[in-house]
C-alpha cells in the first residue's frame, strides 16, 4: 500500500469511503468461505487525482453466490 | 467507466450472469479459465480478451464491453505472470495493471519476481506505465496491512 502510495495512487474503496487501511467495514474474502473470517484482500488503486463516483463491494449479492465468494 | 474485479474461484462459467448483471465496462477476473475453456462451457465472452496462466483452468482474464479495446503492454513481461500490463483504450484511455498475486510466482522469471511480490516487482519493472498517473491496479492482492502489523512480513491470512 506503502509503495503504490509513493508511485501517486490510492485504493478506490479507501479514497471514497474515507476509511484507513486494516480498518474496512466490509471485507472482500472470506477465507476458506468462513463467515467468521473476513478479509479485506481485494482492490482497486487509481490515481490519486480521478474522480470515483462510487465502489461496491459484493456484500450480500456475492455472499449469495456459489460458496460465498465476495466480489469488489 | 465501471470497473469489476473479482476472484471467481475457478467457477466464472456458472457466475457469468451475476457479474453481467454489474454492467462491467472492465472485468478483471481471478482464477477463470482461459477463453477457449470458458466458450466451450457457454460463456459468451466478449472479443476483447486477455488471458494469462499457465493452468487453463486457473488463470487470469481480463475483458472488456462495449467501445473499450484491451492491448498486452508492449513492455508485458511474462516472468511476472499475476501482474498483466493492458492498455485500455475507448471511453477512457489508461494503462490497466491486471493481478492476482497468489504467490505463485514465475521460476523462469526475473530474479527479482521471486524476491519481491508481484505488485511491488511491477512498480519497478513497468515504472513507466505507473509514472503516467494514468494507470489502474486491480485485482486480488492476497493482502492487507492488518497482516503486516500482526505477523511482522507475513501479509496473507493464509498459514
Amino acid at each position: 500500500m506503502k509503495a503504490l502510495s509513493g508511485h501517486g495512487y490510492v485504493s478506490a474503496c479507501h479514497a471514497h469511503r474515507g476509511e484507513m487501511h486494516g480498518e474496512e467495514t466490509e471485507p472482500t474474502h472470506y477465507n476458506l468461505y468462513r463467515q467468521h473470517s473476513p478479509h479485506h484482500l481485494d482492490y482497486c488503486f487509481v490515481p490519486v487525482g480521478w474522480r470515483i463516483d462510487d465502489v461496491v463491494v459484493g456484500g450480500e449479492r456475492a455472499v449469495g453466490l456459489p460458496r460465498g465468494e465476495v466480489a469488489q | 467507466m465501471r470497473l469489476l474485479s473479482w476472484n471467481c474461484a475457478k467457477a466464472l462459467h456458472s457466475k457469468w450472469d451475476p457479474v453481467i448483471d454489474l454492467a462491467p465496462d472492465i472485468l478483471v477476473v481471478q482464477e477463470a479459465a482461459c477463453p477457449a475453456v470458458l466458450r466451450a462451457k457457454g460463456v459468451p465472452l466478449p472479443d476483447q480478451a486477455q488471458w494469462i496462466g499457465s493452468d487453463k483452468h486457473r488463470g487470469l482474464l481480463v475483458a472488456a464491453f462495449g467501445d473499450y479495446r484491451l492491448r498486452v503492454a508492449e513492455t508485458y513481461f511474462p516472468g511476472l505472470h499475476w501482474v498483466l500490463p493492458l492498455e485500455v483504450t475507448g471511453p477512457e484511455a489508461f494503462a490497466l495493471f491486471a493481478t492476482c498475486d497468489t504467490y505463485t510466482m514465475s521460476r523462469q522469471g526475473d530474479p527479482e519476481a521471486e524476491a519481491s511480490d508481484a505488485v511491488i516487482t511491477a512498480l519497478s519493472r513497468y515504472a513507466e506505465l505507473f509514472a503516467g498517473g494514468n494507470a489502474v491496479l486491480a485485482g486480488d492482492l492476497n493482502k492487507n496491512v492488518k497482516f503486516d502489523v500482526r505477523n511482522g512480513t507475513r501479509t496473507s491470512p493464509r498459514p
